[in-house]
């Protein structure tokens, strides 16, 4: 049977297809894999070197240009208290001097180091939530940056660092050789009016893209990190030795491995500036304090391993003067410290910043994970909490007094170095929220007055100066409370941003490593066997504990404020 | 261009899904109804080859019982709706025994036509008959100058009345059977499958389940997507993962590329080693060029080796020669393209037959909007999923009786976009070329083919943010694949046959990609058995026997098969089965060394097969041990019913493996940054076998009935549970394990067909798939690590139809399709694209 075509059956078809054929393809905003794309920022620009030529080995160019992106609110020390960049980028060396000669063999060659050259390449950084940045950067030229493990992730010396900075303001200081450079801000999306004195910036639903952003690197660093071993001022003992079992709150199973080298109980006083300082009652004010003696390098055992180029570490650690131009820079940062205008304030600047609670030492066996970090969570499954630290007094020589007396040396030069430096910990934290870092921290200390230093002095007396406290850019109030419990990190930073801190990876196991085992000639991993550097270990912390039975009253009377535990 | 947020979809979406399910069924049952009255008072057409094969058996039953004329008219309608070859045969061979000597001529010139095997015989049949005509001829012109003059009547005026009766007709000279040959009997319309045994064979004797998509289907479902095909069939997942990328599996355990199941071109495996799963979009046939899609239910290893882990899906094409010409094209929702045209000829020996098409296939959803400013895209506008180009053209020469020769190839051209795993979550082909070269020899006792496939691929993520990357790549595979078997089918004693295959496969790898850690080139030899046993008509077993050397796993894998069928009636079979299958792992578990860019510009975790820590470390095959119980009836000519109840014990998954962060121990073996990229790693990641086994229960059930002419209805219903079987994990382990049921506990499949005379025909399609709890792995970006999460995907429905008009004699055929017709917006796979309607307007004209 033949039939024919229905014309109302073509022109159905013929309107069915023009209806459903102008659709367009729905955007989905709702899976649950979350790889959605979200509108995010980008800073693009170029990085340019200046300096001497590289080294390469193996036909590559050894090293990277690095840029490192902080958020303004919270820059990296000595500005700031940033321990770890927000994002970052390497642009290998073999890009960045991509038509500079290089040897093929297997040995490192590094050409002399002048005349310098010029050289630059793009760089792009993405991902980038909304935010006012700043960006730091260094060349490694021995290329033994690596960005996840503290040990290997700053600038040392030979490296040429920079950044995003204001190169006028380098120009005119370049004879100043505490010169700290000033970063120009890098602004991603866009600013939202009230939002403070770094606003919020807001990134619209096409994305943000800052671009053409400048990066220059052209300055030698003349030291390399400051590299310590710290020790019990009062007991010299280090964290390389492995003692008894001892519990404490931070360590109930009183792991030798984690028994802390100093701890200060929470309520910790010292005692009263004396009125009229001599070398008697400043050196019964010095003893008030807990001390710390940060040794140059390692331990001395370790010294050999910690230098060896096949282990991973090889660490830059040349002998003190005269022998050489190691050792740990001690020298005059221009002022006085807040709470003292009599003691000059030094570098290197010290810090104790507050680890995440992880008692068993499960998640973090080797004491690595800040509090107020995002990793915390995943260590303790809970929310992240307030960043924390107590700062230490540098001290010249050992003394307080010969501080005071001086001569402070005025700059980081060969006279500067010092075999070990001693420091004092302040009975004083900082809590800060870390989404808002820039607007200063909590101080909170147990104690607002004393008996003074001089015996002669009666009464009690202010431990501080509390309107030169409160002017200081990083503390918002002042509050009278105990100290935050728990394990905290030593911190030595230099005014380059170089910065060293204990305890850190060589000290210890990962979990995928094994456990420590300590055998005659050194520690090791039991899973995956290679070197442990015990004074890098997890020893190396100060514990703040409870307070004594007898003075429980205080921490009760003047507990840990909130904004100290918990966002 | 407007773009449709689906912003507040999720606020209000559980109501109108559960009511668009409601009115799905509910439109359904009622198009169901509709259906079935119009067809009441409608003369209309049964299911073709149901109808074919009634036409069939009648017609030789009358010419067995002396009524040609009823018979050949019998077999005349059964070669209309479906030619075969014997049909014709037999057609000639009841008219030259009923005496019509010039159509049994007409007919055996058709029938040699077709280049028939026996076409010498045939030929002298011809012959004889010829020469016996003109002996016809001569003797009656003889015969009439013998005869003397007659007187010529003169018609009487009256005109109404006869003078005399008119003088019978001579009887006609019939031809003796035995001239003629043997008829052909045999019942050329039953449904047969080749894929269970690799030799034809009725479904109610091969070993395992089976499912037939038929050519019929194909047309009237209206759909062009070929793995969309599969969707109604009991026991096979089908998933939408985008708008191009459809994964099938077999029995659960589906997942982004899909890997446990086989799927054949004509017995060419189009596996694709380097990912182990199948890119339906690189395939060079359209649904045009399809005969039938067999699909074999239950672990394939003992005959196909690995990979055909839970089942083997062989798309049979189109013969060369055979079928008409035609040209068809669609247009749809969002630009939904599809074209083919195709062409088949006969010159002597040698048969031919030339497909081309076209496939552009809109996504279902998008990531991101045009104009954004800090992402690039690996496709331009995010709106194209996959475009195809093909061509494919066969040819087979007959070379005497038993022996054919067959050769061809195919190109495959465009891209597609793909939603893997791991590191290649989101990818896009922006270009792929995929081409076959096969060539193939059968005779009555070898069968050997050889067959080279090459994909060439270049490849880059979906969408990325800028200076965010996994390097752009690109892939090559080279795949040449021989295989020889060995064929004796014999009785030892009355009722007593056998069945022996024996057979011996080589398969080489050769695959160059920039993500893995170097070229890699690999040999793979297998040898098989495969014996049927019939004792009598009731009884038959069934085993098999294969053994391959995996080359990546260095030591042979052994996939043994047994069956016993027992057979209550012809058309009818018990069946139990045991069987073994494994899958190994593909080149990118195998060999990936790939640097993965993390939120972090300058970190990224490596993805590697060789463990730059542990080079011993390999990866071992996934196992399943499988038991099933059968039951199919194909007795009736009314109704066929399937039903499997099965068990299966599957172990040894593959899966991401748990990250290893980069640890100071690992500086030596981590090997710094990357060269290119200047990412350092910070953690090392890969594969790894999972802890965890699972003992999966399920069954299917399937009703397919054809009530009145014209009518065509199925439905069945899967079920399927997977208990989990933690013990072989450590307590380390099972903190990661989250509980999977991916693969749905109840799925519904329901449809009708139909064919009306007035040159209406269609479908209907209902599909229930049940809920699924995923676990998936993620990237924690913090942890740095692969977590297993939870996701589950809800319960959806779908209805599909099509209503077609054929005119022009049946050659023209205007259509309009419609995939999911009531929008029930739903996912498939939890990261899947967001799957809506489509519609599609077709046209199409055969000749």
């Amino acid at each position: 049977m033949s039939r024919s075509l229905n014309p109302v059956v073509l022109f159905a078809l013929v309107v069915a297809t023009g209806a459903v054929a102008c659709g367009d393809v729905p955007v989905d905003d709702e899976r649950n894999d979350q790889r959605l794309f979200p509108a995010r920022g980008v800073i693009r620009g170029t990085v340019t070197y200046v300096g001497p030529r590289p080294c390469s080995r193996d036909g590559h160019i050894v090293g990277n240009a690095n840029v490192l992106v902080f958020d303004r609110r919270n820059p990296p020390p000595p500005v700031g208290i940033a321990t770890a960049a927000q994002n970052f980028v390497s642009v290998p060396g073999d890009v960045l001097f991509a038509n500079e000669p290089r040897s093929i063999g297997p040995s490192l060659y590094c050409p002399p180091s002048t005349p310098s050259i010029t050289a630059s390449a793009p760089f792009t950084i993405a991902p980038l939530e909304g935010a006012s940045y700043h960006l730091s950067a260094f060349y490694d030229r021995r290329g033994r940056f690596w960005p996840t493990f503290k040990f290997r992730n700053l600038p040392e010396a030979g490296d040429v660092a920079g950044g995003y900075v204001d190169l006028e303001d380098a120009a005119k200081n370049a004879a100043n050789p505490s010169y700290q450079p000033v970063f120009r801000p890098v602004d991603v999306g866009t600013p939202q009016p009230n939002t403070g004195t770094i606003p919020d910036f807001k990134i619209d639903k096409s994305g943000y893209v800052a671009d053409n952003v400048p990066v220059t690197l052209g300055s030698i660093v003349p030291f390399t990190r400051p590299y310590f071993n710290a020790r019990n001022a009062e007991t010299g003992e280090g964290a390389e030795t492995i003692g008894n079992a001892l519990t404490s709150p931070a360590n109930p199973t009183g792991d030798p491995l984690a028994v802390p080298i100093l701890a200060m109980t929470q309520d910790a006083q010292i005692l009263a500036v004396p009125s009229a300082p001599t070398a008697a009652t400043l050196t019964a004010y010095q003893k008030s304090f807990l001390a710390l003696k940060l040794a140059w390098g390692v331990a001395g055992s370790e010294a050999e391993t910690a230098t060896d180029p096949s282990y991973p570490f090889d660490l830059q650690l040349p002998p003190v003067p005269p022998s050489g131009n190691g050792g740990l820079l001690v020298f005059g940062r221009g002022g006085s410290i807040a709470e003292n205008p009599a003691v000059p304030d030094l570098w290197p600047q010290v810090a104790f910043v507050k680890l995440a609670d992880d008692p068993l030492r499960r998640g973090d066996p080797q004491s690595l994970v800040v509090q107020g970090t995002p990793e915390e969570s995943v260590i303790t499954g809970k929310p992240v909490g307030p960043i924390v630290i107590i700062q230490g007094i540098t001290l010249l020589d050992d003394s307080l007094a010969r501080t005071i007396a001086g001569p402070v040396p005025k700059s980081p030069s060969t006279a500067a170095l010092r075999d070990h430096v001693t420091v004092l910990v302040k009975p004083a934290a900082l809590c800060f929220d870390p989404r808002r870092v820039d607007v200063g921290g909590l101080l909170v200390t147990p104690h607002f007055t004393g008996i003074s230093a001089d015996s002669n002095e009666t009464g009690q007396k202010p431990l501080f100066d509390k309107a030169a406290l409160e002017k200081v850019p990083m503390v918002r109030e002042i509050k009278q409370g105990c100290l935050p419990k728990g394990r905290y990190a030593i911190t030595l930073v230099y005014p380059t941003g170089q910065a060293w801190t204990v305890p850190n990876e060589m000290g210890g196991c990962a979990p995928s490593e094994g456990s420590v085992v300590t055998k005659g000639d050194g520690s090791s991993c039991s899973a995956k066997p290679r070197p442990v550097l015990l004074s890098q270990g997890a020893r190396a912390v100060l514990e703040i504990v409870e307070p004594r039975e007898a003075n429980r009253g205080v921490c009760d009377d003047n507990p840990v404020p909130d904004p100290c535990t918990k966002l | 261009m407007h773009v449709e947020v689906l912003e507040t979809r999720a606020r209000s979406r559980d109501a109108p899904t559960r009511l668009a399910k409601r009115r799905a069924f509910v439109s359904f049952v009622a198009g169901l109804l509709a259906v079935l009255l119009v067809l009441h008072g409608t003369p209309a057409l049964a299911d073709a080859r149901t109808e074919a094969r009634s036409h069939f058996k009648k017609g030789m039953d009358s010419i067995n019982a002396g009524k040609y004329d009823e018979g050949i008219g019998e077999l005349q309608k059964a070669y209309q709706l479906l030619p075969h070859p014997n049909v014709l045969y037999n057609i000639a061979r009841a008219y030259a025994e009923a005496g019509d000597l010039d159509e049994a001529v007409t007919y055996f010139h058709k029938y040699l036509d077709g280049n028939p095997p026996d076409k010498e015989e045939a030929a002298q049949v011809l012959k004889n008959l010829e020469a016996r005509i003109k002996r016809q001829q001569a003797a009656a012109r003889e015969a009439a100058q013998a005869q003397p003059p007659v007187a010529v009547p003169v018609p009487s005026a009256d005109a109404g009345a006869p003078d005399a009766a008119p003088p019978p007709p001579p009887p006609k000279p019939e031809v003796p059977p035995a001239d003629l040959g043997a008829a052909r009997n045999e019942d050329v319309f039953a449904e047969s499958i080749v894929t269970a045994s690799k030799g034809t064979q009725s479904p109610v004797d091969a070993a395992n389940s089976t499912s037939i998509i038929t050519e019929q289907d194909i047309r009237l479902s209206g759909i062009t997507k070929l793995p969309e095909l599969l969707r109604r069939l009991a026991g096979v997942d089908i998933m939408e993962v985008t708008g191009g990328q459809t994964e099938v599996s077999i029995r659960g355990f589906n997942q982004r590329l899909s890997n446990k199941t086989l799927v054949l071109v004509d017995g060419r495996s189009v596996y694709v080693d380097i990912l182990g799963a199948t890119i339906w979009q690189a395939l060079s046939i359209g649904v045009e060029d399809i005969q039938r899609i067999e699909v074999v239910r239950g672990p394939g290893s003992a005959l196909y080796g690995a990979d055909a882990f839970n089942g083997v899906i062989n798309i049979i094409t189109k013969k060369p020669g055979e079928g008409k010409n035609g040209i068809t094209g669609g247009y749809g929702s969002q630009g939904a393209t599809h074209g083919s045209l195709w062409a088949s000829g006969r010159e002597s020996e040698f048969a031919w037959r030339l497909a081309a098409g076209y496939d552009y296939l809109p996504r279902w959803s998008r990531e991101v909007p045009n104009g954004r400013a800090d992402v690039r895209t690996g496709i331009g506008d995010q709106v194209e999923s996959s475009r195809t180009v093909r061509i494919d053209a066969r040819g087979t020469r007959q070379i005497g009786k038993d022996t054919t020769f067959g050769i061809g190839a195919g190109l495959a051209q465009g891209s597609v976009e793909v939603l893997g795993i791991g590191p290649l979550n989101d990818i896009v082909l922006p270009r792929f070329v995929s081409t076959d070269v096969t060539t193939y020899l059968n005779a009555e006792h070898f069968d050997a083919r050889v067959f080279w496939n090459r994909l060439r691929a270049d490849n880059s993520l979906n969408v990325n943010y800028i200076g965010q990357s996994v390097l752009p790549a690109r892939a090559e595979e080279n795949i040449v694949d021989g295989e020889l078997v060995y064929k004796l089918k014999g009785d030892f004693a009355k009722d007593l046959g056998n069945d022996l295959r024996v057979g011996a496969a080589y398969r080489y790898k050769d695959v160059a990609w920039t993500y893995l850690d170097q070229r890699r080139i690999e040999h793979h030899y297998g040898l098989f058995v495969h014996d049927e046993l019939k004792v009598g008509s009731i009884l038959a077993l069934v085993a098999d026997y294969r053994i391959d050397w995996v080359p990546y796993l260095e030591r042979f894998q052994q996939s043994p098969r047994g069956a016993v069928l027992i057979h209550p009636s012809k058309q009818s079979t018990i069946r139990a089965s045991v069987s073994s299958a494994f899958r190994k792992p593909t080149f990118l578990e195998s060999y990936l060394a790939l640097p993965i860019q993390l939120p972090v510009t300058g970190a990224a975790q490596v993805s590697e097969g060789v463990r730059r820590e542990e080079k011993s470390f390999i990866l071992n095959a996934e196992r399943i041990l499988s038991a099933e119980l059968g039951y199919l009836n194909q007795e009736s000519e009314y109704f066929v019913v399937d039903a499997s109840f099965f068990y299966n014990r599957i172990s040894s998954l593959i899966q991401l493996s748990e990250n290893r962060p980069v640890t100071v121990g690992d500086f030596a073996a981590a090997g710094g940054q990357d060269p290119q990229t200047g990412l350092f790693p910070v953690g090392l990641g890969g594969w790894e076998n999972q802890c965890q086994a699972y003992n999966v229960y399920g069954g299917e059930a399937g009703l397919r009935t054809f009530p009145v002419e014209g009518l065509d209805i199925y439905g069945n219903y899967t079920f399927n549970t997977a208990q989990q079987d933690n013990s072989g994990c450590t307590a380390e382990e099972l903190s990661r394990i989250v509980a999977d049921q991916r693969t749905p506990v109840h799925k519904v499949n329901a449809g009708i067909q139909f064919r009306t005379k007035p040159g209406f025909d269609g479908s209907l399609d209902f599909h229930y798939v049940g809920s699924q709890v995923w676990a998936e792995q993620v990237t924690n970006f913090v942890r740095q690590s692969i977590e297993q999460q939870r996701f589950t995907v809800s319960d959806y429905t779908l209805l599909d139809a099509r209503l077609g008009y054929r005119f022009f004699g049946n050659q023209a055929e205007l259509s309009t399709n419609a995939f999911n017709i009531f929008d029930v917006r739903h996912r498939e796979h939890p990261f899947g694209q967001l799957v809506g309607r489509r519609l599609m307007a077709m046209a199409t004209y055969r000749f």
